[in-house]
């Protein structure tokens, strides 16, 4: 391209940006903007602190040995699991039968026998702690 | 009385020094912030949209602690530039959507005049170049130097002329492409 190309080029361009106004009249409040800025760094702040508390929440219980304990046993339900592996024999009852003996453990993890309740009413409840209904 | 003056000097020293702009950053602040305010307004045409954007810029600045030691200035010129060029690019999409998608009503004259205005053509054009270009070309329109330009924009000085001529080009190939000779 010639010079007198580039040139003619390189103005007429000037030409057309030099249409945006350079808003020289206008005076920016700066020291509004920097009440602004202070706002949006908490508020930044806290979205962080949020974050990380909800992170936290999340994996600390996960990596502690008894509350990982806990949520594996809610997860699973395993006290309930041990119920179903005797609910065969108890369906196969019939009135005036003894009971067969069953071990399983207890919500706080302690083991219990059904014979230890021997002479005492005991009742059986079967539910399931994933069924929301259940909780009421 | 002076155990309270105590109290609040002891917390003010363990006051935790990020959470709050240091002098230094408050001086680029009320240095810049005008000028990037009026740059992006430049750009975008809108005062209130340019202070919201300018204050983004900072928030940037402020999370970018390598920078604060640089160029505070050509790095603040440069995310403003981008910045504006952007909201410039999202506006434009979003008038020319709302004036022509199915189901609106026809544009009025009014709508269809604001589109032709001279200023409007420009942004319009810069929105729709490459935003290296329209960065050099604004930055440039700023009254910056080739080696402001290089040092800011992280180019070879030697090679600025020629990107700045490719620059005009396309805006020029553009402008003509939308709007004819004028």
């Amino acid at each position: 391209m010639e010079n007198t190309e580039k040139k003619n080029l390189s103005d007429w361009v000037d030409e057309r940006l030099a249409q945006l106004p350079q808003q020289e009249e206008w005076q920016p409040d700066a020291a509004r903007a920097l009440r602004r800025f202070r706002q949006a760094r908490r508020t930044q702040n806290a979205r962080v602190l949020q974050t990380v508390a909800a992170i936290a929440a999340c994996v600390l219980p996960a990596a502690l040995p008894k509350s990982r304990r806990m949520i594996q046993r809610l997860w699973t339900g395993s006290h309930v699991v041990n119920i179903g592996q005797v609910s065969a024999d108890v369906r196969a009852l019939k009135d005036g039968q003894i009971a067969p003996d069953f071990a399983l453990k207890n919500a706080q993890g302690a083991g219990l026998r059904l014979s230890t309740y021997r002479g005492k009413v005991v009742l059986l409840n079967f539910w399931g702690n994933l069924v929301p209904r259940m909780h009421d | 009385m002076g155990t309270q003056i105590l109290r609040a000097e002891t917390e003010a020293a363990h006051r935790p020094k990020e959470a709050e702009p240091t002098l230094e950053f408050e001086e680029i602040f009320q240095s810049q912030y005008p000028r990037i305010a009026r740059l992006m307004a430049r750009v975008i045409r809108d005062w209130a949209r340019a202070e919201e954007l300018s204050v983004e810029v900072f928030l940037k600045f402020w999370r970018s602690p390598a920078v604060r030691v640089g160029n505070a200035p050509g790095w603040l010129h440069r995310v403003a530039v981008r910045g504006a060029l952007d909201e410039l690019r999202r506006r434009t999409r979003s008038r020319y959507e709302s004036l022509f998608r199915l189901g609106h009503s026809t544009p009025t004259p009014e709508e269809l005049r604001g589109l032709s205005e001279g200023q409007e053509r420009v942004r319009n054009v810069l929105a729709v170049i490459d935003r290296r270009d329209a960065e050099l070309l604004l930055l440039r329109s700023q009254g910056w130097s080739y080696s402001e330009l290089a040092s800011t924009l992280g180019l070879n000085p030697v090679s600025i002329g020629t990107l700045l001529l490719r620059a005009q080009q396309a805006f020029g190939k553009e402008y003509m492409t939308c709007y004819g000779k004028h």
